[in-house]
């Protein structure tokens, strides 16, 4: 494993420890806040320095690593649970089955990068659950296509044919015989759509409208620090450079996956 | 033939455009609970959440309040807002140069800079340049676009004093957006147009081509890189909708009055028929450059429109 691939997954690791270990971790209360305290640069005893109502940074990223991998992790779970049947089923039956899931898709591909699910905040108002379906929305399509094009490339496959000579009713097939052998390009891809759906997450936050700003979320730790930035750069460099970081340790970890494990994905993504 | 292509290309759009419009307008009648009260908020009186849902044409049948939003928006009517109760048209109007500027300019240094980038580390793969080409698209594909804006601004603009802060008004204060929003873009399309240049360079005609005794320049500008760049062509129209989010973006950051910034306003006020417009102006607008885009690809590649 390349030296670069190594410390992405470093950073991948300790990302998920500090999401799901965070509250345990000797850090302060992310949300106490302390005005005699605040706007402090970096240094003991706050590592990371404070923001302008007191709060410890160093707390607010470990914990705000939960939202960022929550949300990730929740959109793509709604891509798959919603995009993997029904592509399967349309690249299984082709027809007109198959032309209503290229209507569907190009309509939800209509609507240019996070212009769907910006839409989709509008209505449900903000919030964790409802910004990470609306983030879940932008990679069902991608994740369908996936699932549609392996199925289509498996489904005259003979041991489609021989499943079927056993009397495997069609569900039978595309959930045993079918599924198990396109996991793999899934898996993949929706490894990278993680990255893309935390960077998605966080955009929407950074514009006010995705989750509550109390939250100790990355990008709306950034909004908020907006109006003290020129005097204060450490409000700004701590939450920009950590969310840059964990993107490139899921750009480098995602690509050597896709390249080890699956030639087709990259043309899917 | 290619006017033919046209044809079948526009009215491909007919019914995704019917269906968004149908999305837009259904978004409204999607809000749980009374979506009147929703808009107007907790202290509103009933005159003005009956008024609210009169503007709305909230009580009239679903069917007929689509034919009506349908046929408005063919008279090019988009309604009113809620806030300002102007038409949102004339303030859309006012505010899309702004937009279209920084969209367009995003999308020339990205096509510039990712197609250059991509075609120098193509020609030495494994070098300096190649390394640090493929250095920058990490970097591009990595950053978020509200991140590097900020840092940008800092940087650029505050410590370095070479840009405006925020603001609009003439090419100084374009830059530091315009570069930001390309900058994933350039990344991506490094990456591709590398991949496919060093790809065409291995073909069997680059080979008689410098057996003839061509010099190096002259097979790639003129043999190689006109096959290489289809590609990186063919995904502008992808780029596009990546280029409208960073648009969003910058404009908030950089204070610049376009429809981006006007749209994330509109849904901090829960402005609905303003961002039911906006909304719908963005997507005709990506349907409009991807059927730009495969015109393009088209007249490049007679494949296309043959085949």
């Amino acid at each position: 494993m390349p030296l670069p691939v190594r410390l992405s997954c470093g950073v991948l690791g300790v990302l998920a420890l500090a999401a799901v270990f965070g509250p345990l971790l000797p850090v302060r209360n992310p949300y106490a806040q302390d005005l005699m305290a605040a706007l402090r640069p970096p240094g003991a005893p706050h590592w990371l320095g404070t923001d302008q109502l007191g709060r410890d940074l160093l707390a607010r990223i470990v914990i705000g690593s939960r939202f960022s991998l929550l949300i990730g992790l929740g959109a793509v779970a709604v891509g798959l649970t919603g995009g993997v049947p029904f592509g399967m089923v349309a690249g299984f039956y082709g027809g007109w089955v198959d032309a209503l899931f290229t209507r569907v898709i190009d309509v939800l591909l209509a609507f240019p990068g996070i212009i769907l699910a910006l839409a989709v905040v509008a209505v449900t108002g903000p919030g964790i659950g409802n910004l990470t379906f609306a983030v879940g929305l932008r990679t069902l399509p991608v994740l369908a296509r996936v699932a549609r094009g392996q199925t289509l490339a498996l489904r005259n496959r003979e041991f489609v044919d021989a499943a079927r000579a056993l009397g495997c009713r069609p569900w039978e097939i595309l959930a045993r015989h079918i599924l198990p052998n396109i996991g793999g390009s899934l898996v993949v891809v929706a490894s990278l759509q993680t990255a893309t759906a935390v960077l998605i997450g966080a955009t929407l936050t950074f514009l006010g409208v995705g989750a509550s700003p109390e939250i100790p979320e990355w990008g709306a730790m950034l909004n908020a620090a907006r109006p003290y930035m020129l005097r204060y750069p450490h409000l700004i460099l701590v939450p920009a450079l950590t969310l840059m970081v964990v993107m490139m340790a899921f750009n480098v970890a995602g690509d050597y996956l896709r390249d080890r494990l699956d030639p087709y994905a990259s043309t899917a993504s | 033939m290619l006017l033919h292509y046209v044809v079948r290309r526009v009215i491909h759009l007919i019914p995704t455009l019917l269906a968004v419009s149908f999305i837009v307008f259904a978004l409204v009648r999607m809000i749980p609970g009374d979506p009147a009260l929703a808009i107007a908020g907790p202290e509103a009186t009933p005159e003005i959440i009956a008024e609210i849902r009169e503007a709305l044409g909230l009580n009239r049948p679903l069917l007929t309040q689509y034919a009506g939003y349908l046929a408005g928006l063919l008279r090019g009517d988009l309604g009113a807002s809620i806030r300002t109760h102007q038409p949102v048209w004339a303030d859309l109007w006012l505010r899309l140069p702004a937009t279209l500027e920084l969209a367009a300019a995003g999308m020339l240094i990205s096509l510039a800079a990712g197609i250059g980038l991509g075609v120098a580390a193509a020609l030495r793969p494994g070098s300096w340049t190649d390394m640090s080409a493929r250095f920058l698209s990490l970097f591009g594909v990595s950053s978020p676009t509200f991140a590097t804006g900020l840092l940008f601004m800092l940087v650029f603009g505050y410590y370095l004093r070479l840009f405006p802060i925020a603001g609009s008004g003439g090419a100084r204060y374009l830059v530091l957006p315009a570069v930001t929003a390309a900058l994933t873009s350039v990344a991506f399309l490094t990456r591709l147009t590398r991949a496919s240049l060093i790809e065409v360079l291995a073909q069997d005609y680059v080979r008689t081509a410098r057996a003839k005794g061509l010099a190096l320049y002259t097979v790639v500008a003129k043999h190689a890189l006109p096959n290489a760049v289809i590609a990186p062509v063919t995904v502008a129209g992808l780029e596009f909708g990546r280029l409208i989010t960073g648009v969003v973006v910058l404009e908030t950051i950089f204070a610049r009055p376009g429809i981006g910034k006007m749209l994330v306003d509109a849904i901090q006020f829960r402005d609905f028929p303003v961002i039911q417009g906006l909304i719908l102006v963005f997507a005709v607008m990506f349907a409009l450059v991807n059927v730009g885009v495969d015109l393009a690809y088209a007249v490049a590649d007679p494949r296309i429109r043959l085949g």
